[in-house]
């Protein structure tokens, strides 16, 4: 996690997604929860919802991406010292029909302000 | 109509909560609730309503996203084995009338914290027949 966004790698079919030749959108969505406020001042917890579609992805190969924080955002989640992602993963065919998704519970990532990293 | 000279004397008995005489306009008895009856609220029932108002804003949050509200509205959500869709689910051929935010809240509120949402949160309902962990693609994240 940047301050920019977060990256992620979805690995290659079938090792991860059974995709099928009809699926071929993918819809990541994500909630990130920031809370433990830097200074108390601010609200207990902020959510920011995030969702973007890839079609024509291409699963046969490895895929690199990242979802981007706008400016105004990235400062709000950066007043927290602590962040959860929600995310996941939907996969919709050339119908337009959502076929599966994935579950994943929520990653706790903590703010290290010294290094200016989240770990 | 005889008008009384003598005192008048009603008895009550059961729960009350309110009660208000009025004659020829003139209240003569105002009674609001048991005054025995401690005002603030218990400890058992401001963290509940703590949860439910993270559980609110968490809801809204995931409604506001329209594939997964679907997803939601779709999913053949189970409260409780006790309470609600007695039905078996392979029973079952309708979501049900429940809207999504209504799943999402009764799917969350257990899990949700009285001051934040936490990491046992669900963004969208366990997929019946495959479950994929995606953990695994956020190891760049963490490193």
């Amino acid at each position: 996690m940047k301050k920019q966004g977060i990256d992620f790698t979805i690995p290659t079919c079938p090792s991860f997604f059974d995709f099928t030749d009809r699926e071929n959108a993918l819809t990541g969505a994500a909630i990130l929860c920031a809370y433990n406020p830097k200074r108390r001042a601010n609200k207990k917890f902020e959510l920011f919802s995030k969702c973007y579609t890839v079609n024509d992805f291409i699963f046969k190969e490895r895929n690199d991406l990242s979802i981007a924080f706008e400016l105004e955002e990235a400062e709000k989640i950066w007043k927290y010292k602590n962040v959860i992602l929600y995310f996941t993963i939907i996969v919709v065919n050339d119908k337009v029909k959502i076929k599966k998704w994935s579950y994943t519970g929520g990653i706790e990532l903590v703010n290290n302000t010294r290094t200016g990293k989240i770990k | 109509m005889k008008e009384l000279k003598n005192d008048l004397i009603i008895k009550f008995s059961g729960r009350l909560d309110n009660l208000l005489i009025k004659h020829k306009g003139m209240i003569i008895l105002n009674y609001n609730g048991n005054p025995d009856l401690p005002e603030e609220r218990s400890p058992g029932y401001l963290k509940n309503q703590g949860k439910m108002g993270v559980t609110s804003s968490f809801a809204k949050a995931v409604n506001s996203i329209p594939i997964l509200k679907d997803i939601w509205h779709k999913s053949y959500f189970r409260k409780s084995a006790k309470t609600r869709f007695k039905v078996a689910p392979y029973k079952r051929t309708k979501p049900g009338k429940a809207i999504s935010f209504n799943k999402i809240v009764a799917a969350n509120n257990k899990f949700s914290g009285e001051e934040h949402p936490t990491i046992n949160n669900i963004i969208i309902p366990r997929f019946t027949y495959r479950i994929y962990d995606i953990r695994s693609c956020f190891e760049k994240a963490r490193n």
